[in-house]
């Protein structure tokens, strides 16, 4: 399965609702994702990919960039499926390469 | 209006505040005769560390002083006003953790998921949490995101409530109280509250009724031994 597979598949469950709802332009707050909802899922996420996604404390609007880890500190947002897909990407590929 | 909204939003300034609120605070809480209930809330709590203080808004100004010389820090909102909170709690000894919970979809706007893992970090790492249990702008209405911290840490939730003989209690959402000096005061501590790591989505509700209702039980005593109700 496709990361961005698993990924619909966390968020749907999360969500209650259909995974076929998910492309990845649905954006979370439009699907109804509240804090804890979000919570729920970054913790899906962490235990599905043994990754841990580092949350900025100072921005509450995006979480750090998997490229943080080469020190590039680059942010990217969380707010659509794909931009949650992307970070899961990159945190995996980070993972593997080490 | 625009230019206080402007000088409050100025580091000087929030830092000048939250400098003065701490002081205040010190002062009311040296000039308070205080009881405590139970008496013997710090034996108890020594063998529970770390645990998660949970209050009402609006009754938490005095907060910092519960600490004593334990590690604790306080959840405040990344508003400005949390700003200058976040000043005085640090001038009074306790860290801090920034994000809030929020009724509807601003999650991205408020930092509550960044926030929760600050929380569950702080308290995997030893330090005692304190967080209002109700979300802003709903007052006296548990949010379930403290019992959701209480399930995912399996730390306790103790209800405090804090209350002097005087104080001003201003109109606004949560009708907040500002604590004046030479006051009676009470604090009074109710029984934790614990949550199952299997606990379903039912018994995370049960424990958010039972965290509500034990907030206004504390709440209750803590004005009627101040105010002499008893």
């Amino acid at each position: 399965m496709a990361i961005i597979d698993d990924v619909r598949s966390i968020i749907a469950k999360s969500l209650n609702i259909p995974m076929e709802r998910l492309t990845p332009e649905s954006r979370l707050d439009e699907l109804g994702a509240e804090s804890l909802d979000v919570i729920e899922i970054v913790f899906g996420l962490e235990e599905k990919f043994d990754i841990t996604i580092p949350l900025k404390a100072d921005e509450a609007t995006r979480l750090a960039s998997a490229g943080k880890a080469d020190g590039d500190g680059q942010n990217v947002p969380f707010s659509t499926v794909g931009d949650v897909a992307d970070i899961v990407q990159k945190l995996v590929a980070a993972k593997a390469s080490q | 209006m625009r230019l206080a909204r402007r000088l409050k939003n100025q580091p000087w300034m929030q830092k000048a505040v939250g400098v003065m609120a701490a002081e205040y605070l010190r002062l009311v809480w040296n000039t308070t005769r205080l009881t405590l209930e139970p008496e013997n809330f710090y034996q108890r709590y020594e063998t529970e560390q770390p645990v998660i203080v949970a209050m009402w808004h609006g009754q938490h100004f005095l907060l910092p002083f519960l600490r004593r010389h334990y590690r604790f820090k306080v959840l405040i909102s990344r508003h400005s006003d949390g700003e200058i909170n976040a000043i005085a709690a640090q001038r009074l000894g306790v860290g801090t953790v920034r994000g809030s919970g929020d009724h509807g979809r601003r999650f991205q706007v408020k930092g509550g998921v960044a926030g929760f893992k600050g929380m569950l970090d702080s308290l995997a790492e030893g330090w005692n949490m304190a967080l209002t249990a109700d979300v802003p702008k709903v007052a006296r209405v548990a949010g379930l995101g403290i019992v959701k911290l209480a399930y995912e840490s399996g730390r306790p939730i103790f209800p405090v409530s804090l209350a002097t003989s005087r104080r001003l209690v201003l109109d606004n959402w949560d009708r907040s109280e500002i604590n004046l000096p030479f006051s009676r005061g009470a604090i009074v501590v109710g029984e934790p509250i614990r949550v199952a790591k299997d606990a379903d989505a039912q018994m995370l509700e049960q424990a958010r009724c039972a965290l509500e209702k034990a907030l206004n039980a504390a709440s209750e005593r803590a004005h009627a031994i101040v105010d002499r109700r008893l």
